[in-house]
């Protein structure tokens, strides 16, 4: 690298090139090497002619900024779901193995709480045998 | 500035004069002719970007700080005066607009890194971390400088502005600008001296 002790005020000193090409290994991909010039150019004069501020990206513009983000979400989303499907499956066998009469449980607890009720004893019992029979008007 | 350092000192220029035809353009620009600012814009938005991306160091941030300052520049023509050179008036609004726009988006960490590897990734993977290891150890001496010295000692070895335009830009004397520029590469001997056989 060069003689790092001259300098002056009055003008700039020389550039040095080995310096400069130290700071570009750190500069890799060098500013700008990824810009696409004629969209950037294009939305800075739509802007101008509209008379706002930064015309809106293209909406492919925002695809290719939110893919990795997007990536990421769809895969969360898809193990959400199959957590939700599994968990579903497992209620419904739950389901069917338990699945009595609902009324008739919460009766039979309220005939546990009085036993010697006779009403609700006799409700109780006709709750169970009750089945539909045809209707005879005679 | 490094503690301990004195102050830089001060030091004043003539501006230079503008280039004629850049002075002919702004002049049709300010009377609305759009194709005038097409021209502008094509000129200046390469080295605009590259100021906006020294502050923001983050590609989509810094197109929209250019796309903003060009605006910002048009909406404000009338006011320039045409015996001053364009550049140094529009990287001005520039590094402003960078600066506050970096202050807005503490919710978005810079990825200046993010493709990296791109430029190495032909080379076989000894020269790849080769190069991995050379770019830690500068970006880490970089970023032991002041803000002020990084920005001055990249806009000046690698983006190719004068002194005179960094003054411009940063609103100090040309002078403090090389004061600026002698400090950063003073210290950045000192932390890359162990590369100097690789630089060549």
């Amino acid at each position: 690298m060069n003689d790092s002790s001259r300098w002056s005020l009055d003008q700039d000193p020389p550039r040095d090139d080995a310096l400069a090409r130290l700071l570009a290994a750190a500069d890799q991909p060098p500013p700008g090497a990824d810009v696409d010039w004629e969209r950037l150019r294009g939305a800075i004069v739509r802007g101008a002619a509209h008379g706002r501020g930064p015309a809106p990206r293209e909406w492919w513009d925002v695809v290719v900024q939110w893919r990795r983000l997007a990536a990421a979400a769809s895969i969360a989303a898809l193990l959400a779901a199959a957590a939700l499907l599994w968990q579903a499956d497992a209620s419904e066998t739950d389901l069917a193995l338990t699945d009595a009469a609902p009324e008739s449980a919460a009766l039979a607890r309220v005939v546990a709480a009085y036993p010697d009720d006779a009403v609700l004893t006799s409700m109780l019992e006709q709750s169970r045998t009750d089945e539909f029979t045809s209707w005879d008007p005679r | 500035m490094s503690p301990g350092s004195p102050d830089p000192p001060a030091a004043r220029e003539a501006p230079e004069p503008p280039d004629p035809n850049e002075a002919a353009a702004i002049s049709r620009v300010q009377a609305g002719d759009a194709a005038a600012f097409d021209l502008i814009v094509r000129r200046y938005m390469r080295p605009a970007y590259a100021v906006a991306f020294r502050v923001l160091g983050h590609r989509e941030d810094a197109e929209d700080v250019v796309q903003e300052a060009f605006l910002a520049a048009l909406a404000n023509i009338g006011s320039f005066d045409i015996t001053r050179r364009f550049g140094p008036w529009l990287y001005r609004i520039v590094l402003t607009r960078g600066l506050n726009f970096r202050k807005s988006r503490s919710r978005r960490a810079a990825e200046p890194l993010e493709d990296a590897g791109v430029a190495s990734r032909d080379a076989g993977p000894a020269a790849a971390a080769e190069q991995a290891g050379l770019r830690d150890t500068v970006t880490t001496a970089l970023a032991r400088l002041p803000e002020r010295q990084r920005m001055v000692v990249q806009l000046f070895e690698l983006d190719g502005f004068s002194g005179a335009e960094i003054a411009a830009m940063l609103g100090v004397s040309p002078g403090t600008v090389r004061w600026y520029l002698h400090e950063a590469r003073q210290a950045l001997r000192r932390m890359l001296a162990h590369l100097q056989e690789t630089a060549g």
